[in-house]
């Protein structure tokens, strides 16, 4: 491969958005956005606060995004603005998928197991996982270590260590994006002090995560997961 | 230069120790709970209490009662010291028995913290260094029975003591040297009588707290000058937290009056929006094996001609999509260096990290060493290198993994042949149109005038590091043209002549310079500015600044030949000239803290120093303070005696939730004197080169992944 086929990839990341000409004008304009969209979602939640927000329909989704989107597909839905959306896999880095949403958020994944947010605000900037990964995966009992990484308000990363014992906890048939899946249920609690937190995996024979509920983090509270396609 | 081992390591037992609470980061805010009294500071009603606001808060409060009122700003400046500005109205005071006007300084020091047993202890002085109205100095215990119900006595002196003394342990209390005010009263400090005071607050749930007091102050003064009446030693107070920011405080005081305070408590570690919500940045592209690509490992590429210019061009644009600009690159097959303008990040190591992802998206395998360098109005600052290998391997991981491995070094040093400017980056033309405020504070006639203008500015840079530039300003609205056009100082008109420029520049032409900044040699940065500098001085400014990469001490020369502007502000000159500059020392403390000295003749002649020190957070916020002292005789300079101020920077980034290196920086001076005088250029050295160095890169380093 020389050079150019390089530059080629570059060019090509799905990332990229588009930008003005005059970056002064250009950063002006985007800032006066950002008020008035900050200014609008605080509306939006204020008025959704306690209301009905219907839960979109996955399956919809999934089978649209299997049709336009090329790669491993995810599906998230956040308890936080109770959203829903598609993410589709923008590059692999040792044993870390990336994962990105049409607006260029991204969720960063490894088996399965989410190690990383970015562009949700207050994101889970990494974290150790390795050890409750092979307990899951393996749908074993056991405890784990885990590090979860934060930005403070100051932007100084803090480490959230936690212990967290796994557990198979039976069984279950899934039906989702056309295919259909023998799974095994394995809990997980996570415990640092007063704070405890709860994650499901649903495990196939193989070891693949194909559906999660996780805890990403303090401000963005906990999110579940749909493998579109591996 | 590898100055990476010695500080990586701080900041790695920083985050250890830091691994235990994080856990605790939501809750209720604390600062809230800290009741503030009528100064402002943590107290009763008028007495204070022995507790402090968590370190680095940044807190006002506004205090009306009976034709009488407090403005204070205050910050709690390390963990045990609160320091508070004032501006108070106190009638009847003045001379011919008008209302004084009358700013003020405290100083509140936790001395001991509370224990099972022993009670917390501060001291504090009151009104230090100006006029003298408040003037009184206290030492003060406070102990809570369970958390919500805590009591307080102290003994206060000077004006804390003008209720029931015990005499006066430490002798008499000279009588103050008024002078024209403004100086530390320092040899009155804790002499004279000494009274007792001592109180209660209870917080009977989290949002209200009821507090009374036996105060050792009796308003004597305002008393006789018949603007109160004093029946009773007890105040009482409630103060009730409206939001997690504001608490609204209503008071019943002196038997007579009641008081009423509004308080603000910001704390700057928490964004009023969550951080991040940029886009996610690209991620770093793996290698293939090289089995996969011989040729791109072997290097045999570096002989096609094209291979530079398209690697280049495409990260240039890629830069360009997030907020950076290539200024220039070089690469050979092992090593790639990008010098890289950043336009967007307040915090540069995100803008690094940014790079360095997009680097290996696009460099050939075979190079593996990337060096990754800042450039500032033209100007190659820092260079941080990282191994390719580590990028990859270290993407998951916290942040001061790839900080340990990262390498600092001043460009001149680790110059290698070989690199390309970008082309169409130079000459480069920017221009913006923003509204503006303008304030005028601490006028008696009228405390608070203000005027919106809008300014034109403009920045057209010819080549690397030459820089003209200039903006106009029109008002749009505005009464700061009705200040008295009466300039009674003894001093030069340096700048006390503002109200000429403020009536009569509309409009006006701020600036009109042609800047030149270069790298004379490694450490070294130097600054010629020629043209219309500021407001007030047109001429020739030049600096020359020795800073190493890695050091927390620089120094610096500045050397200025100026002569006053006309109060039109367009092209003519006044009649006064003057070679004005400073030798400069400036210090990174560690934690956030900048101290920075000025030796040198001030803009009226006057010799002297400036002492500054700035305690800034690494999400850009930013607090300080600094006075000058100068040969100029108190008698010339007038009310105030020396030059001082307040200087508060608040990052745009923080409001937004998303990154922006806008900042607005407000300075407030007490007053506006001829004396202590500095020429206000634009794009000084330290300042404008100190964020791509390595202690405030470090001190951010955490948004490097991000």
């Amino acid at each position: 491969m020389t050079g150019r086929a390089w530059v080629l990839a570059l060019i090509c990341a799905p990332l990229l958005a588009a930008c003005g000409s005059d970056r002064q004008a250009a950063e002006g304009a985007s800032l006066f956005k950002k008020i008035a969209v900050t200014a609008k979602s605080g509306l939006a939640a204020r008025r959704g606060k306690g209301g009905t927000a219907l839960p979109a329909d996955t399956e919809v989704m999934a089978a649209s995004a299997l049709k336009t989107v090329k790669g491993s597909i995810l599906i998230a839905q956040f308890e936080r603005g109770s959203y829903t959306t598609v993410l589709g896999q923008i590059g692999e880095n040792g044993g870390i998928r990336t994962y990105a949403t049409p607006d260029q958020k991204a969720i960063l994944v490894k088996s399965g197991v989410v190690v990383g947010t970015r562009g949700f605000g207050d994101d889970l900037m990494s974290a150790r996982a390795d050890d409750a990964i092979r307990l899951i995966r393996s749908r074993s009992v056991g405890t784990a270590k885990r590090i979860y990484r934060y930005l403070d308000g100051e932007g100084i990363e803090r480490p959230l260590p936690m212990t967290c014992s796994i557990a198979p906890a039976g069984g279950q048939a899934l039906a989702f994006g056309g295919q259909s899946f023998a799974t095994t249920r394995v809990a997980e609690t996570c415990v640092n002090g007063p704070l405890s937190v709860d994650n499901s995996y649903w495990v196939t024979g193989d070891g693949g995560i194909v559906m999660s509920q996780q805890w990403i983090g303090q401000a963005m509270g906990s999110a579940g997961f749909q493998l579109i396609r591996p | 230069m590898a100055g990476t081992a010695t500080r990586l390591l701080a900041g790695a037992t920083v985050l250890g120790l830091l691994c235990g609470n994080a856990g605790a980061q939501s809750g209720a805010e604390p600062g809230s709970d800290i009741p503030r009294g009528t100064f402002g500071l943590p107290g009763l009603v008028d007495m204070p209490t022995a507790e402090t606001a968590p370190e680095g808060f940044i807190s006002g409060s506004i205090f009306r009662f009976k034709g009488a009122g407090r403005t204070t700003l205050s910050f709690q400046v390390t963990e045990r010291l609160s320091g508070a500005f004032r501006y108070s109205k106190v009638p009847g005071l003045n001379a011919g028995g008008t209302d004084l006007w009358d700013r003020s300084f405290d100083l509140h020091y936790r001395l001991l913290d509370e224990g099972p047993i022993r009670p917390a202890f501060a001291i504090g002085l009151r009104d230090f260094v100006g006029t003298g109205v408040y003037s009184s100095e206290y030492l003060v215990a406070t102990k809570s029975l369970t958390p919500r119900l805590k009591f307080t006595a102290g003994l206060g002196w000077g004006r804390m003591a003008s209720r029931g003394d015990i005499g006066s342990p430490f002798g008499d209390r000279p009588p103050l040297d008024f002078g024209e005010g403004g100086k530390a009263n320092t040899d009155q400090w804790f002499r004279g009588p000494a009274a007792p005071f001592f109180g209660v607050s209870w917080k009977p749930n989290d949002r209200l707290t009821l507090k009374a007091e036996y105060s050792s102050d009796d308003y004597s003064r305002e008393v006789g000058a018949g603007k109160l009446e004093v029946n009773s030693p007890m105040n009482f107070g409630v103060d009730y937290r409206v939001k997690d920011m504001f608490t609204l405080s209503a008071y019943y005081m002196q038997g007579t009056e009641l008081g009423l305070q509004l308080q603000f408590d910001i704390d700057p570690r928490k964004s009023p929006v969550p951080s991040g919500l940029e886009t996610a940045p690209l991620p770093v592209r793996a290698r293939p094996a090289p089995a996969a690509d011989p040729e791109g490992w072997s290097g045999a590429w570096t002989s096609d001609p094209q291979v530079q210019p398209g690697v280049q061009d495409a990260v240039a644009k890629a830069l360009a999509k997030d907020g950076q600009e290539l200024e220039g690159m070089s690469l050979s097959a092992t090593r790639a260096e990008v010098r890289v303008r950043n336009l967007r990040y307040l915090a540069r190591p995100q803008a690094v990290g940014r790079t360095a992802r997009i680097l290996t998206r696009a460099l050939p395998p075979s190079v593996e060493t990337l060096v990754i360098t800042s450039m500032v109005k033209g100007m190659p600052t820092s260079s941080v290198t990282f191994r390719r290998s580590d990028i990859e391997a270290l993407e998951g991981d916290g942040s001061v993994e790839i900080l340990r491995r990262a390498r600092f070094d001043d460009p001149v040093a680790i110059a290698q042949p070989g690199m390309v400017p970008t082309s169409g980056v130079y000459p480069k033309f920017a221009w913006s149109l923003s509204p503006q405020m303008s304030v005028s504070l601490f006028d008696p006639d009228n405390p608070l005038r203000a005027d919106l203008n809008l300014r034109l500015g403009g920045t057209y840079e010819l080549r690397p590091g030459l820089v003209l530039a200039g903006s106009v300003t029109k008002k749009l609205v505005g009464n700061t043209d009705q200040l008295d056009q009466v300039n009674t100082s003894l001093a030069p008109h340096v700048r006390t002549d503002l109200p000429f420029y403020l009536h009569e520049g509309d409009p006006a032409i701020n600036t009109l310079t042609m800047a030149w900044y270069a790298r004379p040699a490694e450490n070294l940065y130097s600054r010629v500015t020629v043209g219309y500098l500021e407001r007030m001085f047109g001429g020739v400014s030049s600096e020359l600044l020795w800073k190493p990469v890695d050091s927390r001490l620089a120094l610096g020369v500045e050397v200025n030949y100026v002569r006053q502007r006309d109060y039109d502000q367009m092209l003519g000159f006044r009649d006064y000239e003057i070679a004005t500059g400073h030798a400069s020392a400036y210090y990174d403390f560690g934690k956030g803290f900048l101290g920075q000295v000025d030796v040198g003749r001030y803009l009226a002649g006057d010799v002297g120093a400036t002492f500054s020190l700035d305690r800034e957070f690494a999400n850009g916020w930013k607090v300080g303070a600094y006075a000058t002292f100068t040969d100029m005789p108190t008698s010339v300079f007038g009310e105030g005696s020396f030059d001082k101020g307040i200087r508060v920077t608040v990052p745009l980034a923080l409001a937004l939730g998303t990154p922006t290196a806008k900042t607005f920086t407000s300075t407030i001076k007490p007053l506006n004197r001829d004396g202590g005088a500095r020429l206000s250029v634009d794009g000084r050295l330290y300042d404008t080169i100190r964020e791509t160095h390595q202690g405030t890169m470090q001190d951010r380093w955490g948004r490097f992944w991000r």
